[in-house]
């Protein structure tokens, strides 16, 4: 792992919009997760789930392990999880989407092979695209969708975030899942 | 709309989240309000307002979770070599990677041999139905052991991922064969082709023959071993995967005539279709009814199999293209390069062969694999195999024939149009069902679904399903199939008793019961309201026949819910003059507290599972919540009859009959006819309630299992065998019915055939200590010890219900004239029964050992008996019936007659009491006295065949008390012959007496009458049989002693 300065730092500068932190981030946040995720069942071999928002925490908490980001409180954190969340996601089922296209016999490696399914991926992408119009006319809808749905948070933690009451969170919230619905199903 | 500028989207957000607060109802004259004449801003908020409602279940899990499942299981599928799964298979190599899942080779160090473990996509683990249909399919196809299917071993789960445990096979896939894309093998040599082919139409024509479909034939799924063997995998996983990933297309009854193997195929639910990017199978090797989905049938697969021998001999796919839709497109409307253009060196007969299996009408295409095969292997061993060839026998056009084969031909011919016509009146079915409007026959039963609870409230779960029930029960057009049918058709469809009976499994639950609507419900927040819905959906097509919707508050949630289903009765096409007639408000008719709704509903579940000792607890807890629940109240009494509390039983029922008025039809009919029969004993009353309650829900079964069960008590077994008899034909898994059916046909002393009925019943897997007891009682009369010590053996490790069987057995010591063994096991149940805390259990052992002694002339062990009885149970009528009789019989008249007195008071309308034990009570009073006459004019009201009835619900042996004492009566008269009567008819009914005393010293009674008309070889015959009876029996018993003497004297 890279020292948690360097992290830090990344985090830091992907904070304030520097889009290539967030590209050296990416890979670093996504190994931390496999790493996780693996960990998580090498401790435990009986049947049970991740819990994902759980690994999600860990991951980051992790990354920023050692250093003192002091700039990391509790909202920075979830906006910036919720945010490289969505990235990893979407990027991912990006490339599935791409390689189960351009496929005729060569093989994804062992450990991009994860099992998102087409319509998965799809859905994903399409879902991304409607994301990046909603932004444009109401960011704080867009922020929502991405801490709850990317992210897994709470209305609750949500609210929290952004500092305003759950029941504006909550009216946010379904008029952007109307919107994108209706978006998504044209 | 994109972009749009800030003001604007402002401004509808505003107009939005305004009209979303309000009630349906009131939001278009808001919104011609709020947007006056901007148009476009009214039918912007329009369309959120539609797509808030229509959004379902979007965007409600996470994608974290997504991640975190599909990276749990990238980890879980990276098994290394020596890793041990489940204790038994150790890794011994990865060998591919399929589309499908991970391929290892392995060893089962159980059996040691080795095995392919093949991963399937973790999805399939967390569904347990399609797991068990899976394992059903690929069993089914296994089973056929044909070496060209790959043999499947089993099936199984490790840390959440399916695996199949197949035949190792070493070798190559064709697709490893033929090459992929751009990089090609050269074509399979000629003779290599004709050979696997040969093999692979053998094992589809095994597979077919039992109607197994393979649905996703492709090079894929084609191994050929390195000796030359082919082997078609992964039978049944086609269709399993298709419905995972959602595109499976609803398919109604027709593919069930072609595959009769096959389960039903579930319907996916409208979110899965409408995702966008739904995967459609293995495109390239589909076939046009695949496509078009349409009903599969065999000839799918020999589609399949063109395609994929077309590739064999060209090395190249017929069908491609860059997209899903063009080659969709390709199968469905173009011609493929004939085989022998591409690769010259084919003969003619193959490229032939291959063009009539991929005929586009499967009408001109093969129809057999048998036919395919036939034709291969004419090609292989034939003369012709050059291009010059003569054409293949089954596409030859008719003159070329000879005529030697014709009888072949028409036989063909003959089933082929049989096939048609079918197929014909499937879609004449099908097109009558689609254009006129969805009928509901008076046949027809409805399936409840579970809700769909979106609130997070667990208070709503089971409660609205409940709720619902209540209210489609009372409409006398609908039949909604019962509890214990569903879980009955889960127990087949091998899913556990409580699986959530939602959309697709309640599809399938309809199905198999035959039904065919479907009602599903749903409940969403919206807000601090509920949006209730409610959808009715035709089994067959899971076309939605009719839907309501509306929203609630927490307070009215109910009576909406009540509301909504009188408006989908109306929809599904019951009369408006029906529906008005019979329509208690929902609120009304069970409980307006949720609460109190909910601890009913669990109640009914855990009924199911446990029994009524599990759901006592409950509906009493219903009842506690809301005082005035009349269906809980009466629920209670049920459970309490069940559980052989009549006291408890009693007093519900009186609260449930007060409460009367607040219940639906049908639940009044029940409590009013439950009332009766329980609390005033009027069984006559109950009777015509139960006729009435059959008059206008014609489809309900309890009012025929209620009716049975009085014949009983009557005497007449043959209207109980047919009454059951339509019981069962309305609900064919009630339990209780089976085992009632069993003992009336014990009654008319048709032993084999109850015996029948309860074995039925146990294979069945329905199982309980009435249908044990009944099974005791088969093997007693049938002089079975062996089969009588295992039926007791149940009941080992029970000990709520030990007591029963200890009491039996004390009967039958009894009976055998052991009457120390008898004392001491009952004893024993006396015990147990008190241990149970079950004190009427306890009661009714002790004055049934009180009548044995009676009979025996035991009078002082009678009296005590009957004294203990009547302090466990000072308020049952029935211990104090049968106590003044013993009282009667044990020459205590004044208790006797108190008891009456009593009796008389206190249940002045009980049918049995009047007309059963008070005149058979009379009867021995009168004998007390001397006054023989007297005796025999009280009995004649105890007419026949009332005086051959079951008055006691908890005693499976009927001792026949009137006839037994007209007998004693007869004898005491100096009649021989009326005696004898009456004691032969006591010995007529083995089925019905059972173990009961009397049943043993009907002989001797009858001995007695026969001497007394001076019949001394019947009577020496008779004691005989007695003493024969009793040849073990102790000797001090002093009518034994009696009896001894009175048959010396005979001699």
């Amino acid at each position: 792992m890279k020292e948690a300065s360097e992290i830090t730092q990344l985090l830091a500068r992907f904070r304030l919009g520097d889009r290539e932190a967030e590209s050296r981030l990416l890979p670093l946040v996504y190994g931390e997760l496999r790493r996780q995720a693996r960990a998580c069942l090498a401790r435990e071999r009986s049947d049970h789930t991740l819990s994902p928002t759980a690994l999600v925490h860990e991951a980051f908490l992790r990354l920023a392990e050692g250093g003192q980001p002091a700039w990391l409180d509790r909202a920075h954190f979830f906006a910036v999880a919720s945010r490289l969340m969505r990235q990893i996601l979407v990027d991912h089922a990006r490339r599935h989407h791409a390689a189960k296209r351009g496929r005729s016999g060569e093989r994804i490696p062992l450990e991009e092979a994860l099992t998102f399914s087409n319509d998965k991926s799809a859905g994903l992408l399409a879902l991304d695209d409607a994301l990046g119009r909603l932004a444009q006319n109401d960011e704080r809808q867009c922020r929502i969708v991405e801490m709850k749905f990317f992210a897994g948070l709470s209305v609750e933690e949500i609210a929290e975030v952004l500092r305003v009451s759950p029941r504006t969170v909550k009216r946010e919230w379904t008029m952007a899942r109307a919107w994108l619905h209706k978006e998504i199903s044209r | 709309m994109k972009n749009i500028d800030r003001q604007r989207w402002a401004q509808i957000k505003s107009v939005f989240e305004k009209a979303q607060e309000l009630k349906l109802e009131s939001r278009a004259s808001f919104l011609a309000q709020a947007c006056g004449d901007d148009a476009a801003r009214r039918s912007e908020v329009e369309a959120l307002l539609d797509h808030d409602r229509r959004a379902g279940s979007f965007l409600d899990g996470n994608a974290a979770s997504e991640i975190g499942v599909a990276m749990a299981s990238a980890s879980r599928l990276a098994f290394s070599p020596g890793e041990v799964l489940s204790g038994r298979f150790r890794i011994v190599q990865l060998l591919g990677r399929g589309g499908m899942g991970d391929v290892y080779e392995t060893k089962d160090l159980e059996l040691d041999r080795l095995v392919a473990l093949k991963f399937l996509p973790h999805d399939l683990a967390q569904h347990p139905r399609a797991l068990t249909r899976l394992k059903r399919e690929a069993r089914a196809a296994s089973a056929l052991n044909h070496p060209n299917i790959c043999t499947l071993h089993d099936i199984d789960v490790h840390n959440g991922q399916t695996y199949l445990v197949m035949e190792y096979l070493e070798g190559t896939t064709l697709r490893e064969r033929i090459g992929v894309g751009a990089v090609r093998e050269p074509p399979l040599p000629l003779d290599t082709t004709l050979d696997l082919a040969i093999q692979i139409a053998d094992g589809l024509d095994a597979a077919h023959s039992k109607g197994i479909i393979h649905r996703d034939l492709k090079p894929e799924n084609i191994f050929a071993t390195t000796r030359g063997h082919a082997k078609i995998l992964d039978f049944g996983l086609a269709k399993l995967m298709q419905e995972e990933a959602g595109s499976a297309r609803p398919v109604n009854g027709a593919e069930r005539i072609a595959d009769p193997g096959d389960a039903p195929t579930l319907s996916v639910d409208a979110a899965r279709l409408t995702r966008p990017g739904a995967i459609m199978g293995t495109t390239a090797y589909m076939s046009p009814e695949q496509i078009r989905g349409d009903i599969l049938d065999v000839r799918t697969d020999l589609f399949s199999f063109g395609l994929v021998l077309y590739e064999m001999a060209t090395g190249r796919q017929a069908f491609s293209g860059s997209t899903a839709a063009v080659i969709h497109d390709a199968i469905l409307n173009q011609v493929p390069p004939s085989p022998t253009h591409l690769n010259p060196q084919l003969p003619a007969m193959l490229g032939e062969i291959i063009r009539k299996a991929l005929e586009k009408d499967r009408e001109t295409r093969y129809q057999h694999a048998s036919e395919m095969r036939a034709d291969l292997v004419r090609l292989r061993h034939g003369p012709n195999r050059k291009h010059d060839g003569v054409l293949p026998a089954a596409v030859a056009p008719e003159p070329a024939r000879e005529a030697g084969k014709a009888g072949v031909r028409r036989h063909r011919k003959l089933m082929a149009t049989a096939g048609a016509l079918l197929l014909a009146g499937l879609i004449a079915g099908a097109f009558v069902h689609f254009h006129h409007a969805f009928a509901l026959t008076s046949k027809d039963t409805v399936i409840l679904a579970d809700f769909t609870n979106r609130t997070g409230e667990p208070l709503f779960d089971d409660t609205l399903k409940q709720g619902l029930e209540v209210a489609l029960r009372e409409s006398p057009f609908l039949s909604v199939l019962p509890d214990n049918r569903v879980a009955a058709t889960l127990k087949l469809m091998e899913l556990p008793e409580g699986t959530a009976v939602t959309g697709e499994v309640a599809r399938e639950v309809c199905q198999r019961s035959g039904s065919r609507v479907y009602v599903a419900g749903s409940i969403a927040a919206l807000g601090n309201r509920y949006v209730l819905g409610l959808k009715a959906l035709a089994c067959a097509t899971a076309e939605t026949l009719a839907e309501e919707q509306a929203t609630a508050g927490k307070d009215n949630v109910i009576d909406v819910l009540g509301r909504e289903a009188s408006k989908l009765r109306k929809d599904l096409g019951e009369s408006l003059s029906s529906v008005e007639q019979y329509d208690t408000s929902l609120k009304q008719a069970t409980t307006s507290s949720l609460e109190a709704l909910k601890a009913y509903s669990v109640a009914r579940k855990i009924m199911l599972k446990r029994g009524s000792a599990g759901a006592l607890p409950y509906f009493q807890r219903a009842v506690e919540i809301d005082s005035t629940f009349a269906s809980a109240y009466a629920s209670v009494g049920v459970h309490s009859v069940n559980l052989g509390q009549l006291e408890r039983a009693r007093e519900y029922f009186t609260k449930a009959y007060s409460l009367r008025e607040h219940t639906s039809e049908w639940e009044k009919l029940d409590i009013t006819a439950l009332y009766h029969n329980w609390v005033t004993g009027d069984l006559r009353k109950a009777d015509e309630i139960y006729q009435q309650w059959t008059d206008i829900y014609p489809r309900d079964d309890p009012p025929y299992s209620h009716l049975a069960d009085d014949r009983m008590k009557f005497g007449d077994y043959a209207a109980c065998v047919d009454l059951e008899r339509r019981g069962l034909g309305l609900n064919p898994d009630s339990v209780i019915d089976i085992e009632n059916l069993g003992w009336c046909l014990m009654g008319l002393g048709r032993m084999d055939e109850a015996q029948h009925t309860f074995q039925e019943a146990l294979s069945r897997k329905m199982d309980d200590d009435w249908l044990r007891e009944g099974l005791y009682a088969v093997a007693f009369v049938a002089g079975d010890a062996k089969g009588m010590e295992s039926e007791a053996a149940w009941f080992e490790g029970r000990p709520d219900f030990k007591f029963e069987i200890l009491f039996y057995q004390a009967d039958a010591e009894a009976f055998g004239g052991h009457l120390r063994r008898a004392r001491e096991l009952t004893k024993r149940a006396v015990d147990s029964a008190a241990r149970a805390s079950n004190l009427e259990g306890a009661a009714a052992c002790r004055i049934q050992a009180a009548r044995r002694e009676a009979a025996l002339r035991n009078v002082a062990e009678a009296r005590r008996e009957t004294n203990e009885a009547l302090r466990l149970a000072p308020n049952s009528p029935s211990v104090e019936a049968q106590a003044a009789l013993i009282n009667a019989w044990a020459g205590n008249e004044a208790g006797a007659r108190r008891l009456e007195a009593e009796l008389k008071k206190r249940h002045p309308q009980d049918t049995l009491i009047n007309s059963y034990w008070l005149p058979t009570v009379d009867a021995r009073l009168e004998l007390a006295r001397g006054n023989s006459a007297g005796a025999l004019e009280s009995l004649q009201t105890v007419s026949s065949p009332l005086d051959l009835g079951s008055p006691l619900e908890d005693q499976p042996n009927v001792c026949l008390d009137p006839v037994y004492t007209r007998g004693d009566a007869y004898l005491a008269a100096g009649q021989g012959g009326p005696a004898a009567n009456e004691f032969q008819r006591i010995l007529d009914h083995p089925g019905l007496v059972l173990n009961c005393t009397t049943g043993a010293l009907a002989h001797l009674g009858l001995a007695r009458a026969y001497a007394l008309s001076g019949n001394t070889a019947k009577a020496r015959a008779a004691y005989k049989d007695f003493l024969t009876l009793w040849k073990d029996a102790d000797p001090d018993v002093p009518i034994l002693k009696q009896a001894k003497a009175e048959y010396a004297k005979l001699q």
